[in-house]
């Protein structure tokens, strides 16, 4: 043994030698540090003449920067430590910038006496190694767009079905209301429960979509903490005491009354494992305990933990419950998607944290997370008597426009809780009616409704009298939100809208958003743009003073004529230029002759010139054809006072100054 | 769990005086086995392990509690307070050097003197402040952290050491030196290498030590100097020891200029 041990220097004096061209690269380094002997696969790989390395050279100063602050605070201690330190991990500088990925293995020898002689390293090329890794890299980011392709499909497709499942629910409760046959109602009651389940998971398939997508972040907003509990478990409670199930829940005293975190999340994850708890446990209790874990400052930590004496999860499966579509329990007594702890899951991941769970197989379970939340000192409005979960809305009133009965049933209830004013019309006609009477600061409008259906109405809204209907806020509640969607909203004249199934928060945002006069405009509507080419004739602004004094002042006459002079042109408009692209002149001149009447009325003299010019020229063989100048101007101007009149129907007369 | 469990506190010694030290960047309180003892005959001695390091309770380690050294100061703190220490010798290795002034100034009467060894209150270079790294550096450091990732877990896993002829060694057979959870280690390097102390420096008054070693890439001697000029209360040693780990490469200068920094006090 001894003689082993006392290996000496001058025993090792060859071993470069000896190792020469075997595969590994092999170093012999002295106790300062400085290489003693390099052998000829490691000079082979990086470059350099033996020279260059030994006693000139350490170990450390072949590696980078990153490598040797790693050397030092890592492999050394551990090296000094055991004598030895295995498989470490570096990238060797060569000459000419060349970079050599490796594992590196060194060992201490030392004397009888513990001193340190010299230190053996032995270098493993691993750059096939660090190739395949990055092949693997690579098809794991393939892999990884794969998946994230699905999820929007997933995404779009659960879209789709919603909205025709919104319908069926729709439908099923009007029928509800409507007063059944005994024998229907059972069946009505059905479906309205599998409509509402099917719905349910939808929405979850959804939100894990989009949650596994990463598409989602945090929305922090201040809301009181206690309530936020209570709001949350008050209908799962009632579940729990159907159930006979002890439902306790206790909140750590230490807890502030207002903080900042993201609302619909925690609530959400709550729900989910809650309402697991109550599903799983069959008889006994279900106990929620919320501590303060730590305090720094305004951040707080609070760790949620939920127990119930249910049926436990198996050994083997506790791994795999967080997975999505896995369930703890394969037996069909026990149904769902197994999306709701993959959604907890995910939600707490946001938050930096992660959901834990202790279970043993028919004595019950614990699920456990912490959640990082912020202080918040809420202003004075918030605490003046204020029980609302969220901020409190300022004074305004909204009018709801909407005749499906669980929407407005819904909707209701959350303005009530928000203490906000507002009126409920059951379809379009009612509804501009109360908009005439009554001063409104937000329209909340379903698109079908009996009657007269969203789009009318809007129309009829911005037709009314008076400049406040032109800019006043009308929101759209609509089922779909493609791009396609929403640009025919905001070109029939809404502002905005907002999806179905309603989410309290977005409407809440909306109606704050409305309140405090922030534009709520989501995109610039086309139709504001002058076409580019457009700019380059000179255009004419109409006067409609003539028109007033011929129908002595009444707007709504005059109205009505402008509506008709529109239709009328915008027809002469398609014949006059078929008649210019054809060159067929009676079909021009026939269109011409339409317009004199009506054109003197709105003494549009450039209109008018234009249309002689082009006459003249079509009535001339000689100059048509080699001037189209003209034709391009009439097509212009012509366009720009169809605008004028669609304007003036839409937005009533231009301003004085504009008419300077 | 309470704090002595959770960051594995061990107390020795037979003296009266508490002397806490605190392991650096990369290892655990391992780090000072061959100094420590030396100091049992006249101090109480207590070593601990840093979150996430050594035997620490990973279960009460969180990203989010542990995202800044003032969390590992407060950690500092709760200890002397649960064992009831009073009039402290700090002992701080490489990051915990700044751990012990962060510490020192949130309950400033707990320590009777500090002992910095390699400090360093910013690595990256700040204008005409020469911490040594550049932003590049930092990041390929961190990438090394996670290059070896496999050869962290490993070290994790327990291992039998034959050492025979060191006794010291065999009473724990089954201990693996420097052990720390990967992750955990990423986190730390991160915080530690984008820290920037260098206001805390001047709330301090209690009689300080700096040891500063030679040829120390992590802290270079302009950094100690630095700590040295902004400490007014300080002392500054420069060791022959090379490399950022005196108390393993050069433990017996180290234990020396600590006693005689003490002695003097």
């Amino acid at each position: 043994m001894e003689e082993v041990k006392s290996t000496t220097l001058a025993q090792l004096e060859y071993a470069a030698e000896v190792f020469a061209d075997l595969p590994f690269g092999y170093l012999l380094i002295l106790p300062n540090q400085k290489i003693h002997q390099v052998n000829q696969t490691l000079l082979n790989w990086l470059g350099y003449e033996a020279e260059d390395l030994i006693r000139k050279k350490k170990f450390s100063d072949l590696l980078t920067i990153g490598g040797k602050i790693y050397y030092e605070t890592h492999h050394l201690p551990l090296e000094k430590l055991q004598g030895y330190a295995n498989e470490q991990n570096y990238t060797l500088l060569g000459r000419d910038k060349l970079r050599l990925p490796v594992l590196v293995n060194t060992t201490q020898e030392k004397d009888q006496k513990e001193q340190l002689l010299f230190t053996q390293i032995f270098i493993i090329n691993i750059s096939d190694r660090k190739k395949y890794e990055l092949d693997l890299l690579r098809a794991k980011k393939t892999a990884d767009a794969a998946i994230e392709a699905k999820t929007k499909f997933i995404s779009t497709i659960s879209h789709e079905i919603r909205t025709p499942l919104q319908a069926l629910i729709g439908i099923s409760d009007i029928l509800l209301h409507n007063d059944p046959r005994q024998d229907q109602l059972q069946l009505l009651q059905s479906m309205a429960f599998a409509s509402k389940n099917l719905l349910e998971l939808i929405n979850h398939i959804l939100d894990f979509s989009k949650s596994d997508s990463e598409q989602v972040e945090l929305n922090l907003k201040p809301f009181h903490f206690r309530e936020l509990i209570q709001q949350t478990v008050a209908s799962l409670q009632f579940i729990a005491q159907e159930k006979e199930l002890a439902f306790t829940i206790n909140i750590d005293e230490r807890i502030p009354e207002y903080l900042s975190g993201d609302v619909p999340k925690i609530s959400q994850v709550l729900n989910n494992i809650l309402g697991n708890a109550i599903k799983f446990t069959p008889a006994g209790y279900i106990k929620t305990n919320i501590q303060l874990l730590d305090q720094v400052k305004d951040h707080l930590l609070i760790h949620f933990s939920i127990e119930d004496s249910g049926i436990g999860i198996p050994a083997q499966k506790i791994e795999k419950i967080f997975e999505s579509f896995s369930q703890g329990h394969d037996s069909g007594e026990y149904s769902g998607a197994g999306l709701g702890l993959a959604i907890s899951q995910n939600l707490i991941r946001l938050h930096q944290s992660e959901l834990k769970v202790n279970s043993e197989e028919g004595k019950g379970s614990i699920f456990s997370f912490t959640l990082p939340f912020q202080l918040v000192v809420p202003t004075k409005k918030q605490r003046r008597g204020s029980q609302s979960l969220l901020e409190l809305l300022p004074d305004i009133k909204v009018l709801l426009v909407e005749d499906n009965p669980s929407n407005v049933f819904i909707i209701s209830r959350y303005f009530k809780n928000w203490q906000l004013d507002f009126d409920l019309a059951k379809n379009g006609k009612v509804a501009l009616e109360m908009i005439r009477q009554t001063s409104y600061d937000l329209i909340l409008m379903d698109l079908q409704m009996p009657v007269m259906d969203g789009f009318a109405t809007i129309k009829a809204i911005r037709a009314m009298r008076g400049e406040e209907f032109q800019h006043l806020p009308v929101v759209a509640i609509s089922a779909s939100a493609t791009d396609d969607v929403k640009n025919k909203l905001l070109e029939a004249g809404f502002h905005n809208c907002i999806l179905k199934p309603f989410d309290p928060e977005e409407l809440h945002g909306l109606v704050q958003a409305v309140s405090l006069r922030k534009s709520i405009k989501i995109e610039p509507n086309p139709q504001d743009e002058i076409p580019a080419q457009a700019t380059s004739y000179s255009f004419e602004q109409l006067d409609y003073t003539g028109l007033y004094e011929l129908m002595e002042g009444d707007d709504q006459a005059l109205r009505q004529f402008i509506n008709i002079v529109l239709k009328d042109w915008e027809q002469i408009y398609q014949e006059i230029e078929k008649g210019i692209v054809t060159k067929n002149t009676a079909l021009f001149l026939q269109a011409r002759h339409k317009t004199i009447s009506t054109i003197k009325l709105f003494n549009a003299t450039r209109l008018k010139d234009l249309l002689d010019q082009a006459k003249e020229v079509m009535e001339s063989p000689h100059s048509y054809g080699s001037d189209n100048t003209v034709f391009e101007s009439l097509l212009a101007v012509f366009q720009h006072t169809l605008d004028q009149l669609r304007t003036y129907l839409a937005e009533g007369p231009p301003e004085k100054q504009g008419q300077e | 769990m309470n704090i002595i469990s959770r960051n594995n506190v061990k107390i020795s010694g037979r003296g009266s005086q508490p002397i806490l030290f605190s392991h650096g960047f990369g290892c655990d309180q391992h780090m000072w086995r061959f100094v420590s003892p030396a100091f049992e005959e006249d101090y109480q001695v207590i070593l601990y392990d840093l979150m996430g390091f050594g035997q620490s309770d990973l279960a009460s380690y969180s990203t989010l509690k542990y995202n800044s050294l003032e969390s590992y100061a407060g950690d500092v703190v709760e200890i002397c307070k649960t064992i009831q220490l009073t009039d402290v010798i700090f002992v701080g290795h490489s990051v915990s050097a700044m751990i012990g002034i962060l510490a020192h100034n949130m309950a400033p009467d707990l320590f009777a003197s500090l002992v910095l060894i390699g400090p360093s209150p910013r690595y990256i270079n700040d204008g005409s402040y020469i911490g040594g790294f550049d932003q590049e550096d930092i990041k390929e450091l961190l990438e090394s952290i996670e290059g070896n990732y496999l050869g962290w877990s490993r070290v994790m896993a327990p291992v039998i050491m034959g050492n025979q002829d060191q006794p010291m060694l065999g009473e724990e057979l089954t201990e693996s030196f420097c052990r720390m959870h990967p992750e955990v280690a990423l986190k730390f390097a991160e915080i530690t290498f984008l820290s920037d102390n260098r206001e805390d420096l001047a709330q301090v008054s209690i009689p300080t030590l700096v040891l500063q070693c030679s040829e120390d890439l992590i802290a270079p001697v302009t950094v100690g100097r630095y700590v040295h000029e902004k400490v007014e209360s300080s002392t500054f040693i420069q060791l022959e020891a090379t490399g950022h780990c005196p108390n393993l490469s050069a433990p017996q200068e180290t234990i020396q200029a600590i006693k005689t920094f003490l002695s003097k006090k």
